[in-house]
């Protein structure tokens, strides 16, 4: 089946071309030019020009799924799910929150009213309503990148963080610089459980440099952060096994799956194979106690056999996986531009591999944050960390909101200059991604849920930070399809094994 | 009614459906209630879920 997300999408705005609905300004409008968005006030679900006192409207977060024959519409705000007869169904497909028509009986209306399918309050302010939470929620850091350095014992390359070498003239992580990081994170409002990132390159060619800023952040500042790292999964000699024994890391290995599609990238500097020493390294950090994470990179190298690679990943045990869907990546595997430039086929081996992930009550983590946002029932504002709680660092003290971005050389400046608020600074276009900013966010039903995309992504792709990209979209939807289809069958929405 | 979305939710659970409105329509799965991050933790399986990014 392929997904037809079309009733979701709008056409493109008049005007500048911005996100913001009801923009009209030129498209030479000096504020509406990319970096810097466009302010005005999303969301943008149809305008009920006789919008007043007695008006109805369809519930903007009602979204509409069909499994086999039965039709349901899954209450992303309330978080429930109806099943509903066909007229409902058909009638809630592209309504966006719109005005429910003219001649409805009052009977029905009250029964659409009780059953939380129409509101009483336009589109606009069911969207402030449920995120309402989230825009009181005083700011504050939850995720730091420590960028150790650009170098690495592999040389993958569809890697987004060696893809631009050239625009760095330091290329490791001094001490002193990662103190000027650290400082300036712990600076602002900070939470107490945040996650201090060890990225690269490769961490763990820097042991001591990791245990050095964690000996620093525990002393001066906080001693509940969480480390994590990622890695190539290569590195599992003495001093790396002691620096994972002292620390509780939350540790993910970087993997794309059997030999067959691990070595197409993966490879070393002589162009050799680093499946083995990869599948060593898990059962290294497995012998120590540690249950790795594994992110597997997904393009057309390993598109067609994705849930044969994925049975493979998790017979190695992972505590779970990611399925890292293409990004603009530097080589030749951004997939979505190619033969493979069906959506739908992506999407429908991602369910299969989510299939397969339920089986093994082995968490696929996109998934899983979809869950949190479910479970917990706060929505999440920001399509990404980097959109207001995220600081990344790199070689030099450069500093900026995404450490992809860093690694690219945009979207940053010399520690010495930080400034988390300061208008003109490199976070300042950051502050103003989010859903209610975009306008195919502010209008989806299952943005209450949504765990996002990448900014990184949708920068490369088109030149704005502020949509989400169709593929994600329609990725994310089949999620919410997923779960939906879980619910109703009466299976556990999450992984763990139950009883 | 909430119940709690860890359970196991069958069909049916709330009778809704009133014919004389025109509108065939129930609820199958309450609102679900509220869950604590250790809970979520707990169900979902994974400890965290921030920095899933890699390249």
């Amino acid at each position: 089946m392929t997904l037809d997300i079309s009733h979701l999408l709008l056409a493109d705005p008049a005007g500048c071309g911005c996100s913001a609905a009801g923009c009209g300004a030129p498209a030479d409008h000096q504020s509406h030019q990319q970096p810097d968005p466009c302010t005005l006030p999303a969301p943008d679900a149809p305008v009920d020009a006789r919008d007043g006192a007695g008006m109805l409207h369809w519930n903007l977060f009602a979204y509409p799924v069909a499994v086999d024959s039965r039709r349901y519409v899954f209450l992303t705000d309330v978080r429930s799910v109806l099943a509903v007869d066909e007229a409902t169904f058909s009638a809630l497909q592209g309504a966006r929150g719109g005005p429910v028509p003219d001649g409805i009986a009052a009977d029905r209306a009250e029964r659409l009213l009780e059953l939380g399918l129409v509101r009483q309050e336009p589109a606009r302010r069911q969207f402030e309503a449920v995120f309402s939470h989230q825009r009181q929620a005083p700011q504050e850091n939850k995720l730091l990148h420590l960028i150790t350095s650009y170098t690495c014992n592999l040389t993958c390359s569809y890697c987004f963080m060696l893809a631009d070498l050239g625009k760095h003239g330091k290329k490791l992580l001094s001490f002193e610089d990662a103190k000027k990081g650290i400082d300036l994170y712990f600076r602002a409002p900070y939470a107490p459980d945040s996650v201090i990132h060890f990225y690269g390159g490769e961490p763990l060619l820097h042991p001591q440099l990791i245990d050095d800023s964690l000996t620093y952040i525990r002393q001066r500042y906080c001693d509940t952060v969480i480390p994590k790292i990622i890695t190539n999964g290569t590195l599992y000699g003495p001093r790396v096994l002691d620096l994972l024994r002292k620390y509780n890391f939350d540790l993910s290995v970087s993997m794309d799956g059997d030999r067959q599609a691990h070595d197409v990238f993966r490879v070393d500097h002589r162009g050799k194979s680093t499946f083995a020493k990869t599948v060593a390294g898990i059962r290294a950090f497995h012998e120590i106690g540690y249950e790795p994470k594994v992110l597997i990179t997904v393009g057309e190298h390993n598109i067609r056999r994705l849930p044969e690679v994925v049975s493979f990943v998790l017979s190695l045990r992972p505590h779970a996986i990611a399925l890292n869907f293409p990004r603009e990546l530097p080589e030749a595997d951004t997939g979505l531009d190619g033969e493979a430039a069906d959506a739908g086929f992506w999407v429908e081996q991602y369910e299969r591999c989510l299939e397969l992930c339920f089986e093994q009550h082995i968490p696929e983590l996109y998934f899983a944050d979809m869950l949190f946002a479910y479970l917990s029932g706060e929505p999440v504002l920001s399509p990404c960390a980097a959109c207001g709680s995220q600081v990344s660092v790199g070689p030099g003290a450069q500093v900026g909101p995404c450490q992809a971005f860093v690694a690219a050389g945009m979207f940053s400046q010399p520690a010495e200059q930080y400034e988390q608020q300061d208008p003109g600074g490199p976070f300042a276009p950051w502050r103003k991604v989010s859903k209610a900013t975009s306008r195919k966010c502010s209008s989806c039903p299952i943005s209450a849920i949504c765990g996002g995309d990448c900014s990184f992504d949708r920068y490369n792709r088109t030149g704005s930070l502020m949509e989400p990209l169709p593929f994600h979209c329609d990725l994310r939807l089949r999620m919410a399809d997923h779960l939906v289809g879980r619910l109703v069958a009466g299976q556990p929405a999450g992984f763990a094994a139950i009883g | 009614m909430t119940t709690k979305a860890s359970e196991e939710l069958g069909t049916g659970t709330m009778a809704t459906a009133a014919p004389e409105h025109g509108l065939d329509a129930e609820v199958v799965v309450p609102a679900a209630e509220k869950l604590s991050r250790d809970e979520i933790r707990e169900m979902v399986g994974a400890k965290n879920v921030m920095g899933t990014c890699s390249g």
